[in-house]
């Protein structure tokens, strides 16, 4: 999903006029939480699963962290709440992210087993044990949207962010100029 | 800030009953209707900030329609779901407007739930959307109709104004017209999503969406034309045309306003010394600092060159003069460019201001009387905010016109005074100077306070016959022939004929149709001689010789007070009465510094 948020937030950018340049002039603080925080939950996922709760719990919170040192770059404020939204359905639900089976059966057959059973990476099926899951991965975007996927609210509110910022970085930046001063209204 | 308890109480209440309509609906959410709550919760938002708006500056908003979309396929509860995500991500947006977007949310839903109501009471469950239009029609009105009563309540609460001012607004032809054509957009909406689902909305969304782009492209370019029409390009102040149109408009629709007429004192110098680019940079400063200057309602505007207006709506006598005091105030402290080559070391500038209603009602009146004000100050000491003042009202004051009758033929003498006034700048002020030298040289010769005050309102008068003759033989430069130069006699006649109506200034008539005899018997119109022309004309024929001699004139140059008292002094007992001459020097030498009065009084001695 954050793949799929940078391309379109590129590629809209670039049908708004916006140049790459901007994208290489992007300069955040403390960008290491980001690889701190994905080098904690992947490897909780393969090498260490039984600590996945407090794992999630961490990497999510080094992430917050980082949206809130950048809060006032357009997006963050975005990122901070999808974020926010996500660990909380994951904290309750053990770490893991509720996916809805119906969706699930039809993008990947082959992994549902493994899912009802509970071994399935970070997620785990929709049920009545299950809790927020209003907030878990339920939207299923489907053709025509290019490439399957199930995602939660928290992740649209965070690519909303992701978006937003690219779109900021490659377009508005460089049109700040163009304001004009108007008199008398 | 005081609290507003009532707007307080009155948003309590509404959330009181959001809240309690929110729980006795509550109801387990399934997660296909939760998807499309969220669907449409965001579409709302984004509808919410951006509205569609209208080259009419109208905006349509899009939510009405998607909440009745969604109270039509899933029931009142989506309703209330998706105003409060959508209020949601309002605060999120722009946290500042909580309130706003706080009970903004909670009307919506509450107008939802009064329009549903009636919807089901009509619904037709064996037909489709579309059919059911007398449910769709009494949903429509129900809505609005609640919607409204909410927002005026709200908005009379919070601005502390009369509800009838708000509803004259929402019950406007076109903001109804508006209104059920987004309903009947929201009736399409919902065979469309009924049919296709969760594409619909993004389908039809995208639809309204790129509509939305496109109109609001046709508003800025509609905007950035009607910009370039009604605002001046150098200053970026409206121009002219805008200020005569506003103008009108503020004096239609508003009880009381003031107008300000400013002028740059010596800009030409400034032009010349600095050069006009720079010149320009002036008038941009200046304008600038005259928008910071005036209140929010007040329109400021480039009336001309050098010349600017502003138009202040509401504003009291006391209120525009003291805007106008302040705003001089801070041109002549502001350090403009090069300010050191100019008179006293500062760009300093004059102000004229008049009121409507008190001193006149139309639009060219209210401009001529504050172009005379200016006119006053630039012909005196600049630097100065003036407030025009009418000797009409003050001859109005001073005596005592009973009938009705006499009060018209003032008004039509106060036009006459404006004609001549605006026929022939070079005598501004003529009028005003004279009746305070003839004042003057009455009180100094001894005459009574009564014969001191016909003196002073028969030299007031004393031209208004002027208003008959055409202002080419006026202004004329060259030599009158016998019939321009009879007609120009004529004047005394027919001023004297105009004021003979008014019983209360009999004493003056005299003064008017005599101020041209010569002491010598050659004047006009009677040929009076010595001390047969009366002793008020006398007064008034050296006063007005002398305002006439100091003065530039389209042909001739002024003369310096000491020349124009020599020349007099030439004069009398020819043209002038040799008695008052001395009386007159005196006279002058008191309110003229200039004047030395030993250096006239050796000649006085040669001529006695």
């Amino acid at each position: 999903m954050f793949v799929d948020s940078i391309v379109i937030g590129i590629l809209a950018s670039l049908i708004m006029g916006g140049k790459f340049k901007g994208l290489v002039s992007i300069s955040l603080k403390h960008p290491w939480l980001i690889v701190v925080s994905f080098l904690i939950q992947f490897s909780s996922i393969y090498f260490l699963p039984s600590q996945l709760l407090l794992a999630v719990i961490i990497s999510n919170i080094g992430l917050l962290i980082f949206c809130y040192a950048n809060i006032d770059v357009a997006g963050f404020k975005y990122m901070l709440i999808g974020i926010f939204l996500n660990l909380i359905v994951m904290i309750v639900n053990g770490g893991r992210m509720p996916v809805d089976v119906e969706s699930a059966k039809i993008m990947s057959p082959e992994d549902v087993p493994a899912l009802l059973a509970g071994e399935y990476g970070k997620h785990v099926a929709i049920s009545e044990n299950t809790h927020l899951n209003f907030l878990g991965d339920i939207f299923f975007l489907q053709y025509p949207y290019p490439r399957p996927i199930i995602i939660s609210l928290g992740d649209i509110v965070f690519s909303l962010g992701v978006i937003l910022f690219l779109y900021f970085v490659m377009v508005k930046d460089k049109n700040n100029s163009k304001e004009v001063v108007r008199l008398g209204t | 800030m005081a609290l507003n308890f009532k707007l307080l109480t009155y948003q309590v209440l509404c959330l009181i009953i959001f809240v309690s309509i929110f729980f006795s609906h509550y109801e387990t959410i399934e997660q296909s209707i939760w998807i499309t709550v969220v669907t449409f919760a965001a579409a709302a938002t984004l509808f919410d900030v951006r509205p569609i708006v209208l080259p009419s500056s109208d905006n349509l908003s899009l939510v009405t329609p998607l909440l009745f979309t969604a109270g039509l396929l899933h029931g009142v509860y989506s309703i209330f779901l998706i105003c409060s995500l959508m209020v949601l991500a309002l605060l999120v947006i722009d946290p500042k407007k909580w309130v706003s977007h706080a009970f903004n949310g909670i009307q919506f839903s509450i107008s939802g739930f009064v329009g549903m109501y009636f919807y089901n009471l009509l619904y037709d469950a064996t037909t489709s959307f579309i059919v059911n239009l007398p449910a769709f029609i009494a949903f429509s009105i129900s809505f609005y109709l609640t919607n409204v009563f909410l927002l005026t309540s709200y908005l009379s609460l919070r601005n502390k104004k009369p509800m009838q001012l708000f509803l004259k607004i929402f019950f406007d032809r076109k903001a109804i017209l508006i209104f059920f054509t987004m309903m009947a957009l929201g009736l399409i909406m919902a065979v469309v999503v009924q049919n296709e689902g969760m594409l619909g909305i993004v389908v039809f969304c995208t639809i309204m969406w790129t509509l939305g782009v496109s109109y609001r492209s046709y508003y800025q370019m509609f905007d950035h034309f009607r910009a370039l029409s009604e605002k001046d390009e150098l200053t970026k102040l409206f121009n002219h045309r805008y200020f005569q149109g506003q103008l009108d408009h503020t004096l239609e629709n508003t009880k009381r306003s003031a107008l300000l007429l400013l002028d740059i004192d010596h800009f030409k110098n400034y032009n010349d010394t600095f050069g006009h680019p720079q010149g320009d940079k002036l008038l941009q400063e200046l304008a600038q600092l005259f928008h910071e200057n005036i209140p929010s309602t007040g329109v400021a505007c480039r009336y001309g060159g050098e010349e600017f207006a502003i138009i202040l709506p509401n504003a009291t006598t006391n209120e525009a003069m003291a805007i106008a005091e302040s705003i001089r105030q801070k041109v002549s402290n502001h350090p403009f460019y090069g300010i050191e080559h100019m008179p006293h070391k500062r760009i300093t500038i004059s102000i004229g201001v008049s009121t409507s209603p008190d001193m006149a009602t139309k639009r060219e009146q209210l401009i001529m009387l504050a172009d005379q004000a200016l006119y006053k100050t630039k012909y005196s000491s600049r630097n100065k905010v003036q407030l025009y003042s009418s000797v009409i009202d003050e001859l109005k004051g001073n005596y005592d016109f009973s009938s009705k009758d006499e009060d018209e033929v003032i008004q039509s003498l106060r036009t006459f005074l404006m004609i001549i006034n605006s026929k022939d700048r070079y005598t501004y002020g003529h009028t005003e100077r004279i009746m305070e030298y003839a004042e003057l040289l009455a009180h100094k010769v001894g005459l009574s306070p009564s014969e001191v005050k016909n003196v002073r309102y028969g030299a007031l008068l004393h031209d208004i016959g002027k208003v008959e003759v055409a202002s080419e033989v006026l202004n004329k430069s060259s030599a009158l022939n016998e019939e321009e130069w009879e007609t120009i006699k004529m004047h005394v006649i027919w001023g004297e004929q105009m004021v003979e109506r008014i019983k209360e200034l009999q004493q003056c008539l005299p003064m008017i149709r005599h101020h041209h005899e010569r002491f010598d018997g050659k004047g006009y119109p009677d040929q009076l001689a010595g001390y047969d022309i009366p002793l008020a004309a006398r007064i008034l024929t050296i006063a007005d010789c002398f305002d006439a001699m100091t003065t530039n004139r389209p042909y001739q140059n002024a003369k310096t007070v000491n020349q124009a008292l020599e020349e007099i002094i030439r004069c009398s007992g020819t043209q002038f009465d040799p008695d008052l001459v001395q009386p007159f020097i005196e006279v002058i030498a008191n309110i003229k510094p200039e004047v030395k009065l030993h250096e006239f009084s050796n000649e006085k001695q040669i001529i006695g």
